[in-house]
Parts: structure tokens; C-alpha cells; sequence
């Protein structure tokens, strides 16, 4: 069951047999929100962190602030925002980011970052999983709040729009974020290609 | 909005190619149950823990202020109760006076 090709499920009424404390209701929420939060944890999922316990604490929290949903937004959007929010917050428990070092990367992820440092272009679908491994080690040296703008504006190429939709941030901060995302990659891409020649 | 380093665009266009995801998104067998059941069933330690948040302070307040009423109820008893304990103890008693008279003698 999926929130997009599942036009026949009565959010409203679940969630009224919900507030009623109806536990199949519960459950049956829980079914139907569970692909959309699991695409996101899985897209912002930090080390060391199991995805269902993460998605578990999702969804108890969306259970606890239940009293506080207003409707202002689509019941997803605001389940997505919480989604998001627990993402970063266990992304920012995290503290310490592992340095990005050439020594630690693959044979096939240095090639692909040599190619895109000297602008040569590589293709293969090989490539293509190591390229993917080298950005998800990119974003981990970024804020989690820069990181997760980066990876939906670049990666998922959402609009700023959906961007808003997703984490109720306003375009402006959303700007602000990518912008320092991009300012903090540019400096990585220059130290790397220092590190390379020497 | 400012445009991408061109390495990181070369770097994310090439990542995008990859082979999407297929792990199933369907909750795994008995995940929502479990899930209701702790949000709603019986007590979660979330519920605990924002029981004793909220009534944790309230209930140091209380204790502090009845402490207070016995301690000032129960003053005068107990110190009349001291002074007469110190006033018993002053007064030597007959049988120690004729021990010491003895042993003197």
C-alpha cells in the first residue's frame, strides 16, 4: 500500500478512529504512511542507525503530536516534516563526520573522482554506484540541514516548492542552505584536487 | 540561487544514473501492529517520561511546602520536649548524690 496509488484510503476518518484511540486504525495508518516515511529515512539514514527503529520513532512521534495536527497542510506534508526533522536531529547527534580522504576511497570511486576533477567523463553503470557512494560520503561532510537541501535539490532534483513542501522550511532558507552547501562543496572539490597534485 | 561547483555537477549527474533503489517500502510483517500498540496500547517509556516531565516539578513543590507545614507544626512540641529532656538532665538524681556522699565519707 503506497500514500500515491492508494486513492481509497480514508485519511480523515482513519485519523478521527485514531484520535478515538481505535489501535487498527493505528495500524492501518501506520501501513499507509509507511512507504513515504521509509523513502525518507532511507534517503537521510545516519550511520549506525538501524532504518526501522528510526521509522518506529517516526511514526511515535507523529502519534504523540497528534492533538497538535491543525490540518493546514496535507496530513503526509506534516508527516514528512516530522520525518525529516528526526532524520536531522540523529544526523546532528552524530557530531563527528568522517573526514573525506583519498585513502579511504575505492579503486573505482578515486577513478570517477579523478575523472570528474579533470573533467572527463565516465560513463558505465559501475560509474554510476561509485559515483552515487562518492556523493553520500560528499554530504556526510556537510551540515545535516545543508546536506539533506543538496541531496533533495541536486540528487532527487526536487523543486524548491516540493523542498518546502517536504521540510515546512521557507524558500528563502532553503536558498540560504544550498547555497552554503554548494560554497562548503566547492571548498572540498579545491582540497581535493590539492591533495591529488601533491 | 548560486550554481553548483561544475565537479559536483558532473560528479551528481553521473550518481543519478545509478540503478534506483528496489527494496520493498511495504512496513515489514508486524511492524504496524507493534507500532499502534506502543502509541496506543499500553504504556510506551515516551509516555512515562512526559508523565514525569510534567508532573515531576509539581510534585517536588508539594512535598517542599507539606515538609515545611509539619516542620512548623510540630516546632513548639518538639522544643518544649528538648527543654524538658535539658531540665530532667540538669537535676542529679538522689541515688547518684548518696553514691558520691559514700565514696567521699
Amino acid at each position: 500500500m503506497s500514500v500515491d496509488a492508494d486513492a481509497d484510503f480514508d485519511l480523515g476518518a482513519c485519523l478521527e478512529r485514531v484520535r478515538a484511540r481505535d489501535q487498527e486504525a493505528a495500524r492501518q495508518l501506520v501501513e499507509h504512511l509507511h512507504p513515504l516515511v521509509i523513502r525518507i529515512v532511507r534517503g537521510h539514514l545516519p550511520r549506525r542507525v538501524l532504518e526501522e527503529d528510526l521509522t518506529q520513532e517516526v511514526f511515535m512521534k507523529m502519534f504523540t503530536r497528534l492533538e497538535q495536527y491543525q490540518g493546514s497542510v496535507p496530513f503526509p506534508h506534516w508527516v514528512s516534516r516530522i520525518a525529516v526533522t528526526t532524520c536531522i536531529d540523529h544526523l546532528r547527534a552524530q557530531k563527528r563526520r568522517p573526514e573525506f580522504r583519498w585513502a579511504d576511497l575505492s579503486e573505482t570511486e578515486a577513478e570517477v573522482l579523478d575523472n570528474v576533477l579533470s573533467d572527463t567523463s565516465a560513463a558505465d553503470a559501475g560509474d554510476a554506484l561509485a559515483a552515487r557512494e562518492l556523493v553520500t560520503k560528499l554530504l556526510d561532510q556537510l551540515k545535516p540541514e545543508d546536506r539533506l537541501v543538496i541531496q533533495l535539490l541536486d540528487l532527487e532534483q526536487k523543486t524548491l516548492v516540493e523542498i518546502r513542501e517536504l521540510t515546512g522550511w521557507n524558500t528563502t532558507l532553503i536558498k540560504v542552505r544550498a547555497f552554503r552547501a554548494r560554497r562548503k562543496l566547492k571548498k572540498l572539490f579545491e582540497q581535493l584536487k590539492q591533495k591529488e597534485r601533491s | 540561487m548560486s550554481t553548483n561547483p561544475p565537479e559536483w555537477s558532473r560528479l551528481v549527474s553521473l550518481a543519478r544514473r545509478a540503478p534506483r533503489e528496489t527494496r520493498d517500502e511495504a512496513a515489514p510483517y508486524g511492524f504496524a501492529t507493534r507500532v499502534a500498540a506502543l502509541a496506543l496500547g499500553g504504556r510506551a517509556p515516551w509516555m512515562d517520561a512526559s508523565l514525569f516531565s510534567r508532573y515531576g516539578l509539581r510534585a517536588l513543590g508539594v512535598s517542599c511546602v507539606l515538609a515545611a507545614a509539619c516542620a512548623a507544626a510540630t516546632f513548639k512540641p518538639v522544643i518544649t520536649a528538648i527543654e524538658n529532656e535539658a531540665a530532667a538532665l540538669s537535676e542529679t538524681p538522689e541515688e547518684v548524690v548518696d553514691t558520691i556522699d559514700a565514696g567521699s565519707a
